[in-house]
């Protein structure tokens, strides 16, 4: 049951993957670049500092990779059944939360594509440059870091995708109002409820979401392929 | 201060300004001037009127502000914050003291300084202007900071960390070697201090990281080096660069006018550069970072406990070397070997906690896939 799966989820989200799995390589390659070759005296003699600041530059881009290649692969995993109606679905000898959780499973096999490129990419850049005493690479750290929020993203887009549109709309219409609106409730109400003063709704949902034991923490922590 | 100072003044910019119009042209100059100097007195009077009233107004807030403000103090910090954040400013001052000043004793510049401390949302209540009005004299070190800047209470004890930390660095009068060698620093952790180690780039630091007391000693450029390491640690640019450093007007160790200096500098000669700095104690002008430096002094601090920092700053015109020697009690390779050692436990962990946001994100992935399983587009389907 899952080859299936596998197979008809790779027909739909191949050509997408296909530029995500280019950028996997080629993002780590680019954040190193003019870092001087293997045993080039060059680059024992640069200023260690700019390994890390020239990184600094390239690294919202690893989050951001990771969100889009998870996004696309959930929302190629419900594409064709949506446009038939689930009547594939319906038809399969199989509970409904069996049927999701195999579509998940295929979806999460995927994600190792694009992820192994980015691995492969970490290490070819590790090695392309001679660090300085001290600096070190983690391409190892960068690749699982770049799984874990892939498949966050993943399972929030499936999650949603699974669901109807309109449920999807509550949900994201919920969130951007707290966001947008949750500071300025806060506002008109603080003058009867003292207790609002101290209160600031936007960095709470925010603190809450990307913190640590929030749903999004992995995506701020440490991206670093060199550092310390 | 009323709608008649403002009908008066008015009237006088209007009888001022008027040209020797129809309206007034039939009168006597001497009835103009009459009524001109009448006018006067009343402009003169409505001045002061405005003034009183500003400075009533400036009073009344002052005193609000004062009402609303109360100072206390933990160890020797004078700290003034609003009242409804006095707890919250003592809690954090205190973990802040506590944690990483504790060792600190007969700072002058603590001694005359007050932190005017507030964490504001929506407009400030300027308690630094209370602090310059109650508190003459003392140096004002302000730590009022917007909650859209600074968002948690760890982001708030780094700033009153560099607010202290820049009160002890003035212990230092400006002008002297010390002062040089601390400079404009923030406050600087032993994460901060491995992170700058490791990035300073050039042969002395890494031969440091790797176990090489000397290239520690002339990384804090504490001890002096023979030219023939010259070689060995830093590359051509860099040497050239130390002697840039050293014809600078404010080092001016070295004629700018040299042949030889001339010759490494416009030449790119670095035979020439390495005659220049074999001339000089070219250590003092080796590439190094403030945050290593000052991560020295506070070892030595640390190391030296009790009444460390009032032996650090006895002595203003004392080099580095002989202040961190006094302040710790130990020979300076004794230090450097301690404060290496230190230095280098206290690598920064890169990754630290990828397990654990690695268990959560599979946390939030089981959920999520709960609600998947659990959707309700087959049932209307």
């Amino acid at each position: 049951m899952v080859q299936p799966m596998l197979l008809v989820h790779w027909k739909q989200a191949r050509l997408l993957l296909i530029p995500f799995i280019v950028a996997g390589f080629g993002l780590p390659l680019l954040a190193v670049q003019g870092f001087g070759g293997v045993g080039d005296d060059r680059a024992v003699s640069m200023e260690a500092y700019r390994f890390l600041t020239s990184y600094q530059v390239w690294l919202p881009y690893f989050p951001m990779l990771a969100g889009a290649v998870g996004g696309v692969l959930a929302l190629t995993s419900w594409n064709w059944d949506h446009q038939l109606g689930h009547v594939y679905a319906l038809s399969l000898p199989v509970a409904r939360w069996e049927y999701a959780m195999l579509k998940m499973g295929a979806g999460a096999a995927l994600v190792l594509v694009p992820v192994a490129a980015l691995w492969v990419g970490a290490h070819v850049a590790s090695a392309s440059v001679a660090l300085p005493e001290g600096i070190r690479a983690y391409p190892n750290q960068l690749a699982f870091r770049f799984f874990a929020a892939t498949m966050i993203s993943y399972a929030l887009f499936f999650a949603m995708a699974a669901g109807t549109i309109r449920t999807t709309v509550w949900i994201v219409s919920t969130v951007m109002a707290l966001v947008i609106g949750g500071n300025l409730l806060v506002v008109v109400l603080e003058p009867y409820v003292p207790a609002l003063d101290d209160v600031n709704v936007v960095q709470t949902v925010l603190g809450w979401l990307l913190r640590a034991g929030g749903p999004f923490a992995v995506f701020t922590g440490n991206w670093a392929l060199i550092d310390v | 201060m009323s709608s008649r100072c403002a009908a008066v003044l008015l009237c006088a910019v209007a009888i001022l300004v008027a040209p020797s119009s129809h309206v007034y042209g039939q009168q006597s100059e001497a009835t103009l001037l009459r009524r001109i100097d009448s006018l006067r007195v009343e402009l003169e009077d409505a001045t002061d009127d405005i003034v009183s009233v500003m400075n009533r107004r400036t009073t009344e807030r002052a005193d609000e502000r004062r009402a609303a403000t109360t100072t206390f103090e933990i160890g020797p910090l004078r700290v003034m914050a609003p009242i409804e954040q006095a707890d919250l400013a003592a809690e954090i001052f205190e973990s802040v003291w506590r944690e990483d000043f504790h060792a600190i004793t007969g700072s002058p510049s603590l001694d005359r300084s007050i932190f005017t401390f507030e964490w504001w949302r929506t407009q400030p209540a300027e308690v630094y202007l209370v602090a310059m009005t109650d508190e003459p004299g003392r140096v004002v070190r302000r730590i009022e900071i917007s909650r859209t800047w600074v968002l948690t209470r760890d982001a708030l004890r780094a700033h009153v960390r560099d607010a202290i930390w820049t009160a002890l660095r003035d212990d230092f009068p400006i002008g002297t070697q010390m002062r040089s060698w601390v400079a404009d620093t923030r406050y600087v952790g032993d994460e901060d201090a491995y992170r700058s180690l490791a990035t300073i780039g050039n042969g002395a630091s890494r031969s440091c990281l790797t176990g090489d007391i000397q290239g520690c000693s002339i990384t804090l450029r504490l001890s002096s080096a023979g030219p023939a390491q010259l070689a060995d640690w830093f590359t051509p640019p860099q040497r050239q660069n130390m002697v840039r450093r050293a014809t600078q007007p404010w080092t001016a160790r070295v004629d700018r006018l040299d042949p030889a200096a001339v010759s490494c500098l416009d030449r790119d000669d670095i035979g020439a550069c390495d005659t220049v700095l074999a001339r000089i104690d070219w250590v003092e002008g080796v590439p190094t970072a403030t945050e290593v430096l000052v991560s020295a002094l506070w070892h030595a601090v640390g190391v030296g406990g009790e009444g460390a920092w009032e032996r650090a700053i006895q002595d203003p015109g004392a080099s580095p070397h002989e202040v961190l020697e006094r302040a710790s009690g130990l020979s300076t390779d004794s230090l450097v070997t301690d404060w290496r050692s230190v230095l280098l436990e206290r690598r920064p962990a890169v990754h630290a906690g990828l397990g654990k946001s690695a268990l959560v994100a599979l946390f939030w992935i089981l959920i999520l896939a709960g609600f998947a399983m659990r959707s309700t587009r087959w049932r209307l389907a």
